[in-house]
């Protein structure tokens, strides 16, 4: 057992095991490479220093070991976790039995079914790129237990990654035509629990601060792929009638369409990536118009899935930018205002009221401008860092601290509409987005989170508005970053001509740089998600589409694609084993030679070998001597001689390309 | 089945390769679809990538396996005269006009389906536009002509999970097999010869006799030199020595012995004459060769004696 070329495959596949392995420290128990670490070792100590091999009894020994304890820890053998823990400890107690050929060949296909398990982990590019490099270990592996000699490491890898290369694209092919079915063949899949998209309840004045979390809600994607402006990108979430004074909340009594839309206009088309989300809530732009599909429902305008989202989701929506709705028949809910609604407030909207009649027209229009025209005028200020609020939040705000975001002004405003009879909701979702102009695509953060309302009109249903542009102008044109870039600097909100403010806002080349960098990234990883981790069936149908191939079978599919990878074969064939001109490289090299010389005058007869020439050449022209000296020799020892091939044609070549006859 | 490819050089075309799966190939086929099952079970894009990677490389392995052997030129070597019951070497060479080919094998031509054949009779590998020969080893039973072994060349290289192999081939090529020597010791009849004067060097006597035409069996020491450089050709100088030194191998002096222990005798005797440094003929059915001593004539008489049919 001391043959090196043993060694050296052994070596070889401790390196492979080695490094797909890795990364299941992060998620399996520790204990589960210990068999490897152990049994690796021993195998290093046979073909380094002679060791004996572990007899049969101890390997089955080993082996029912290592199914007891998976029984114990896991009580399966099924599952992601389970099978996967067994297969690596099967790994390692594979390191005991690897004398004949057979056994190193099947300890690489285990290690492929592990590169293949770290995937059921995480499926990012990072991964994919780790796992490029194990895949090129593990071939040249192969290659090595079938080539022990004349293959040096370097050329080990280069075989293998030819052969990755060269099949490329009858894997892009399969990629993309294999069809493809949707959820699990028998629903063991993997069960990540979800994050946390928005919150579904109002509290202003419960906390002093928003988070600051640039994790992405979702991505959207519009078909002509120019978003619409920024000011017009309300993302609509859950809508909010009910309050007791500190909280807003919906009414989970609605369960059918309170409003259809009617006369929509300006008709968006658009793809949303959703990222997981337990309350399975969608996020249509202003209002949308249909419903992907039966599991979502249509309530008060918004769209929400029956169970939670576990995993990322695409949709494609429809909304109209410029709508009017119906108007629902009961308007109590809309118009109720908790107890302890303070005087000071019912007085105000009272006033504004009186006005409104006074002067005519629409008076629920007039109302609304009129609390707009207050928050703009009366020193209301935007913050991210508002007060903490008491027992009244609304009045508080109004009157007292006057300080806030968002959420404060939507409640302070839906309430002093209610006091003035117009009926009027939240709505909370996002606003705004990063428009990538790499990927094309927006992406919408937690941090774009936004709370808006909406008052009914007795001609055009219900109308959004937003106090918050009357305050903020900025958070609704420039976005939330724009704002927080602004507080960093110390700079008040919204005191600022517009003019100056872009150019205050305008980042610095460097932060300009990054920001790039950093759109450039999430497009590469966006772009990865949606060709990678959600090709699934819905996508295949679209590149189908595209080739004619919709609606027909799956059999007919596949007759295809065996039809196209046996076609590029052929082609493939061709290329590789086409022929190739009998003269060696070593014959054109020298042909090279003689015809530089023979622009110089001399020329080579026919019954001349390369030596007499060279004789005859050193004869007439003394001062090349040398470099004919030295092709002549490189060519007559590598046309006659065997050894150093590689090397010396290369020299040669130098040689001949240096030879400059004039 | 088709008949084998023959000639003196054999070069290996699509025509005359044959490839199938070997076990760890089948076994690979059936990892590829637990693969396919688990991309499907978990929708897990990386997974359907990872496995349609790895069946599109044994795809194309199967063009690289091909184009190992795809153009190969195979000739006969030389092989030096053995004698029967030793081993004879057969020299098979390969001569290679493009890159670098792993992994050659030569199998012997067996009746059975040659991926389930163990023995290969040599392993090698091929420089890139350059030659090899490999040594085949086959004991020689029989006197007379060995002809090469009908030999198939396979490869698995570069994955090991499909094997390639040609038709089988017949080079136009042979080993010459003396008779086996026989074992006892022959009386030359040697007592013959009077006294003690015999020795090596005396060979052909000392005097010199005349000239006659250069023959290439004689031995350069007896070339009349000085006639070469004057420009009179080759010439061999003609000692007489006494009859006593040449002696004659008969096929009549064997009478008692069956015919193949007759050339085995006679083989022997060829070798301890030549050994004695004697000069001597060979008289057997259909062919006599006149007296002489060289390596030449010696191979001669081995031939005469491997080739005589009785």
């Amino acid at each position: 057992m001391t043959d090196p070329h043993a060694r050296v495959t052994v070596l070889w596949l401790i390196a492979s095991a080695s490094w797909v392995i890795l990364p299941y420290t992060l998620h399996l128990p520790v204990w589960a490479l210990l068999p490897f670490l152990f049994m690796a070792g021993w195998r290093y100590m046979i073909h380094a220093h002679g060791w004996r091999s572990p007899g049969r009894i101890v390997r089955l020994v080993l082996l029912l070991l290592a199914t007891l304890i998976i029984y114990q820890y896991y009580h399966t053998f099924l599952g992601r976790n389970a099978g996967l823990t067994f297969l690596l400890l099967l790994m390692g107690l594979k390191f005991s039995e690897l004398n004949a050929e057979r056994d190193r060949i099947l300890l690489v296909f285990i290690l492929f079914l592990l590169i293949l398990g770290n995937f059921l982990y995480n499926q990012s590019l990072w991964v994919a790129a780790y796992m490029v490099v194990a895949v090129i270990a593990c071939l040249a592996t192969l290659v090595q237990i079938q080539q022990p000699t004349g293959l040096t490491v370097k050329k080990q890898l280069f075989v293998s990654g030819k052969l990755i290369l060269a099949a490329l694209p009858f894997m892009l092919i399969m990629y993309f035509l294999f069809p493809r079915i949707s959820g699990g063949l028998w629903g063991l899949t993997n069960q990540n629990t979800a994050t946390t998209g928005f919150s579904e309840e109002l509290r202003p004045g419960s906390f002093s601060r928003l988070v600051e979390s640039r994790v992405p809600v979702f991505r959207v994607q519009f078909d002509g792929n120019q978003p619409p402006p920024a000011a017009r990108q309300y993302w609509r979430g859950a809508v909010l009638s009910d309050t007791d004074g500190r909280r807003w909340f919906q009414d989970k009594a609605i369960n059918s369409p309170s409003a259809q839309v009617i006369n929509g206009k300006q008709l968006v088309t658009y793809n949303v990536t959703l990222e997981p989300n337990k309350q399975g809530w969608l996020f249509p732009l202003a209002l949308p118009v249909n419903k992907p599909n039966r599991h979502i429902q249509n309530t008060g305008l918004t769209l929400k899935a029956t169970h939670a989202f576990q995993e990322r989701q695409r949709y494609r929506l429809q909304s109209y930018l410029s709508y009017e709705t119906t108007i629902p028949k009961q308007l109590g809910r809309y118009l109720a205002l908790p107890e302890q609604t303070s005087q000071r407030l019912r007085d105000l909207a009272n006033t504004w009221r009186r006005q409104a009649i006074n002067a005519g027209n629409n008076i629920n229009t007039a109302i609304v401008n009129k609390a707009m025209t207050y928050f703009r005028e009366q020193l209301f200020y935007y913050t991210l860092e508002p007060p903490l609020l008491g027992g009244d939040p609304v009045d508080e705000f109004l009157f007292e601290t006057k300080k806030g975001y968002c959420e404060h002004y939507a409640a302070a405003f839906v309430t002093l509409m209610r006091a003035a009879g117009v009926p009027a909701r939240v709505v909370v979702g996002f606003q705004g987005g990063e428009y990538n102009p790499t990927g094309k695509y927006l992406t919408v953060r937690r941090s774009d989170a936004h709370a808006w309302a909406e008052y009914l009109d007795p001609e055009k249903g219900w109308v959004r508005a937003d106090p918050t542009a009357a305050v903020s102008p900025s958070r609704i044109e420039y976005g939330i970053d724009s704002l927080r870039a602004l507080s960093e600097k110390g700079l008040g909100l919204d005191l600022l001509p517009g003019a100056e403010l872009r150019k205050i806002l305008a980042p610095g080349w460097l932060r300009n740089l990054g920001t790039g960098l950093r759109l450039r990234w999430d497009a590469v990883n966006f772009a990865w998600y949606r060709w990678v981790e959600d090709f699934g069936p819905l996508r295949q149908e679209q590149i189908l589409k595209k080739l004619g191939l919709l609606d027909t079978s799956w059999v007919l599919r596949v007759a295809v694609l065996t039809a196209i990878v046996i076609f590029m074969l052929a082609i493939f064939a061709a290329f590789i084993l086409r022929k190739q001109d009998d003269l060696d490289k070593t014959q054109k090299l020298y042909l090279l030679f003689c015809r530089k010389l023979a622009k110089a005058g001399l020329n080579r007869q026919l019954s001349e070998g390369p030596l007499s020439f060279a004789a005859r050449v050193k004869t007439a022209k003394p001062e090349w001597a040398t470099a004919v000296n030295i092709i002549t020799d490189y060519y007559v020892l590598l046309r006659y001689g065997k050894t150093g091939m590689d090397i010396t044609l290369k020299n040669m070549r130098q040689a001949v390309q240096e030879f400059k006859p004039s | 089945m088709r008949p084998a490819l023959q000639g003196s050089e054999v070069v290996l075309t699509q025509r005359n390769l044959y490839m199938l799966p070997t076990g760890a190939g089948w076994v690979f086929s059936g990892l590829l679809l637990v693969m396919l099952m688990t991309a499907m079970n978990y929708s897990n894009g990386l997974a359907y990538v990872l496995t349609f990677l790895l069946a599109s490389t044994a795809v194309v392995s199967m063009l690289f396996t091909h184009k190992n052997l795809h153009r190969l030129i195979i000739k006969a070597g030389p092989s030096m005269p053995v004698f029967a019951g030793s081993s004879a070497r057969f020299a098979i060479c390969f001569e290679n006009k493009q890159n670098q080919r792993l992994g050659i094998m030569v199998e012997p031509f067996i009746k059975i389906t040659p991926v389930f054949n163990k023995t290969v009779l040599a392993r090698t590998d091929i420089p890139g536009h350059g030659q090899v020969c490999v040594d085949i080893n086959i004991v020689a039973k029989q006197r007379g002509y060995l002809p090469v072994p009908t030999v198939l060349l396979s490869t698995r290289f570069p994955l090991g999970l499909l094997y390639t192999w040609s038709r089988r081939i017949k080079l136009e090529s042979h080993c010459l097999v003396y008779p086996k020597p026989a074992n006892q010791k022959i009386d030359l009849g040697l007592e013959q010869l009077s006294g003690s004067e015999h020795s090596g060097h005396h060979q052909q006597g000392d005097d010199f006799a005349g000239l006659r035409k250069y023959n290439i069996s004689d031995p350069p020491k007896h070339v009349h030199w000085k006639a070469v450089a004057r420009g009179r050709g080759m010439q061999t100088k003609i000692f007489s020595g006494r009859h006593s030194d040449i002696i004659w191998l008969d096929w009549g002096k064997f009478g008692g012995h069956e015919p193949e222990a007759r050339i085995s005798l006679l083989t022997r005797a060829v070798l301890d004459a030549d050994k004695a440094g004697l000069e001597y003929g060979l008289r057997i059915p259909g062919t006599i060769i006149h007296p002489t001593r060289s390596n030449l004539h010696r191979h001669e008489c081995l031939k005469a004696l491997a080739l005589l049919e009785i």
